[in-house]
């Protein structure tokens, strides 16, 4: 029996097969994400940019797509972490100036809006609010039998992730928007969420989705085990990006201090032999 | 007999049986999730009234198919602008009900016994049927399992989704209740597909949930006659899959029988480990309270099962080895010796690691509380030396054991060959030996 064809994946109850489903609606949003990026890709990261599509387009495309939506949990929290926490950020660094330019500095009420929607601690808290909700049993059980809930969630994930990771990519390579001192705090509170969902994946005493949990097994894998991997998954990648992010932070933040101190040294050398 | 049911909603038959079961299991999470108007999985749900009459009639499907309908039935047949909007105005209008009913009348009580599962009113009687375990040992269900919470499943082990996914979430569950509820509660699973489930396989794939479950096989007859008999419709075999294994059209909800003997709750695709974990406290507490309470935390002895000696010579010279287990109380005891009219002596002895005799085992053997002493081969056992008489597989006999607190403890060992021996030690055995009162 052919199933009826979807267009995005969505949990359907059946068992699980390796025959490739087609979800022309996965080709049009990657074939639609990639158009712009390519567009304001920046010189010389087209590269970048089309492997930025590819990985894109592997999250959501079958097998890892149905896998996700309907049968193992692990799956679901490993696009997730690609969705929000990996993709948006490739975007971001091999995009243009245009695509992410500063808030408009007019006085008109569209730019009090812009200025208020482009705040980095309403970016922080839409971000960290759409992880804690987007997995509340009680919002994921009913989005994902549907295959418009199932596509609200990724697009959800991949918008608040762009509008988080904004103020932490180097615009055109140049430092990030944040000031320097804020980059650190405003990355591990954003990403706490990611602990605490990680964690409550991790130890629950009884799967928490009834989706994945009434889902026809797959890979021997039982619903309890699966849902420890997911957890872990977002624990491990999360908290493995997060420190990564870090660490790279403060050390480019070190670096321009010393640069900073290194112009100011030679700016007294030069007043003093002056 | 009870005239077989139309296939519906309970009825499994495969994944692309989206009409039949695979409706159920399609839509298995919003059993859960919309077990009750206006509730959420997880939430308390309102008893469910609709299958009182169903039930009564003989037609044990209805639940399950009633609850099902009801879910896909009114709410899909409308458009989906229309269908949010109903759903949105009804759910304020039964929450506006459901409150003012709630502060006048003080039913909570009440509420808290309803089961996550279909309620049977009037219940039914245990049925008595004898079917095979995966031992080759009869199995008779209503005397094996008198006096105990059974949660009984009709499935096949070729199911490719909703028999392992039932086992799994009612096993989970299980495994998670105290050890006392976890003794009182027999899980048996019946093969519809006696063909292809050969007892080695049927026993593989049910330890691949839990071992404790008591797997039985029959003639396909046989076990459809024992589903007439509950008013369910017979099983059917309905050809292979693409990838040839066979598919079996089957009555997939779960019967659980309280017990006071009686079959009160079906438990449809859906039902969610939480609500298991929650109903099954309540199941052993129904009428007449928990399975053998005058007995709740007693010593137990469980699986006495002996070789049957190979002939070597007189009768006086036969030995015979006889293997158990005994649970220890909850404040332990130890056990001092062993005796029985069937041997010149009986004594407690211990293999070492190479195999080779050990003697005696340190006497008096300690039982550790609420633990397990397992007297297995390469172990522990009881060697009954000077038989009284030969023994053939088939046969029983009794040895009594003698406790420090409990004391005389007698238990009946079946006698079994040694090709047996160790499946016979692998089934689970439900019935327990205690101590008399």
């Amino acid at each position: 029996v052919i199933p009826s064809i979807q267009w995005w994946c969505s949990a359907r109850g059946i068992g699980w097969t390796w025959n490739w489903q087609p979800f022309p609606g996965v080709w049009l949003f990657v074939a639609v994400a990639g158009a712009i990026a390519l567009r304001r890709a920046r010189r010389g990261r087209a590269g970048w940019c089309a492997a930025a599509v590819v990985l894109l387009w592997l999250t959501l495309e079958w097998p890892v797509g149905p896998l996700g939506a309907g049968y193992l949990a692990s799956v679901h929290a490993f696009q997730f972490m690609m969705l929000a926490m990996v993709l948006p950020p490739l975007f971001l660094l091999v995009s243009d100036g245009r695509a992410t330019a500063p808030a408009r500095a007019s006085r008109s009420p569209l730019g009090r809006l812009e200025r208020m929607v482009r705040h980095p601690l309403l970016a922080m808290v839409v971000f960290g609010a759409m992880i804690l909700i987007t997995h509340a049993p009680r919002v994921v059980d009913p989005l994902m039998r549907s295959q418009l809930g199932s596509f609200a969630l990724d697009l959800g994930w991949f918008a608040s992730g762009l509008a988080f990771w904004w103020w932490l990519v180097p615009a055109d390579g140049g430092p990030s928007r944040l000031p320097s001192g804020l980059r650190v705090p405003y990355l591990f509170l954003g990403t706490l969420p990611h602990l605490f969902i990680g964690m409550w994946l991790l130890l629950a005493p009884l799967p928490v989705y009834a989706t994945y949990e009434l889902a026809p097994r797959v890979f021997a894998l039982s619903a309890m085990d699966d849902q420890q991997v997911a957890g872990a998954v977002i624990l491990l990648l999360g908290a493995g990006e997060v420190l990564g992010v870090i660490t790279y932070l403060f050390f480019r933040w070190a670096r321009e201090e010393e640069q900073r101190d290194a112009t100011a040294a030679a700016g007294a050398r030069a007043a003093l032999s002056a | 007999m009870q005239a077989p049911l139309a296939r519906d909603q309970s009825w499994c038959r495969g994944p692309a049986d989206r009409q039949g079961c695979g409706r159920s299991f399609e839509r298995g999470h919003e059993i859960a999730a919309e077990r009750a108007p206006g509730t959420q999985a997880g939430q308390p749900r309102a008893p469910s009234i609709t299958m009182t009459s169903a039930v009564s009639t003989g037609d044990l499907a209805a639940p399950a198919r009633r609850r099902v309908s009801r879910i896909g039935g009114h709410a899909a047949s409308l458009p989906k602008h229309m269908r949010f909007a109903t759903t949105r105005r009804a759910s304020l209008r039964l929450a506006a009900i459901s409150i003012a009913l709630a502060a006048c009348r003080n039913d909570a009580p009440a509420r808290r016994q309803a089961f996550h599962g279909a309620e049977i009113a009037p219940p039914k009687a245990k049925p008595d049927f004898t079917l095979l375990t995966t031992a080759d040992a009869p199995f008779h269900f209503r005397e094996a399992t008198s006096g105990r919470l059974v949660l009984l499943y009709f499935g096949y082990t070729s199911c490719p989704d909703v028999c392992p996914v039932q086992m799994a979430v009612l096993t989970s569950a299980w495994r998670r209740l105290s050890f006392d509820d976890q003794r009182g509660i027999d899980v048996v699973f019946v093969t519809v597909d006696p063909e292809h489930d050969t007892p080695d396989r049927l026993r593989a794939w049910v330890d691949n949930f839990d071992h404790r479950i008591i797997a039985l096989r029959g003639s396909v007859d046989e076990v459809n006659r024992i589903q007439q008999s509950l008013g369910l419709p017979p099983s059917a075999a309905e050809g292979n899959a693409t990838d040839g294994s066979p598919r079996v059209g089957h009555f997939s909800p779960i019967l659980a029988f309280t017990p006071d003997d009686s079959l009160r709750v079906l438990y449809p695709f859906g039902t969610r480990a939480d609500d298991w974990a929650t109903d099954l406290p309540r199941l052993l507490a129904v009428h007449g309270g928990r399975p053998r309470s005058a007995a709740r935390g007693a010593l137990a002895i469980n699986g006495v099962v002996a070789a049957a000696p190979a002939s070597v010579g007189t009768l006086a010279d036969e030995t015979m080895a006889v293997y158990l287990t005994i649970i220890g109380p909850p404040t332990g005891d130890t056990l001092l010796g062993a005796r029985s009219a069937a041997a010149r002596s009986a004594t407690i002895h211990m293999m070492d690691g190479g195999g080779s005799m050990t003697g005696m085992a340190s006497t008096p053997l300690v039982i550790p509380a609420g633990g397990r002493v397992r007297f297995a081969p390469g172990g522990l056992h009881v060697m009954l030396t000077g038989l009284t008489r030969h023994f053939v597989p088939g046969d029983t006999l009794s040895l009594t054991l003698s406790f420090r607190s409990a004391g005389d403890v007698t238990a009946t060992a079946r006698v079994v060959s040694y090709e047996q021996l160790q499946r016979a030690l692998d089934e689970p055995d439900p019935r327990l030996t205690q101590p008399r009162p």
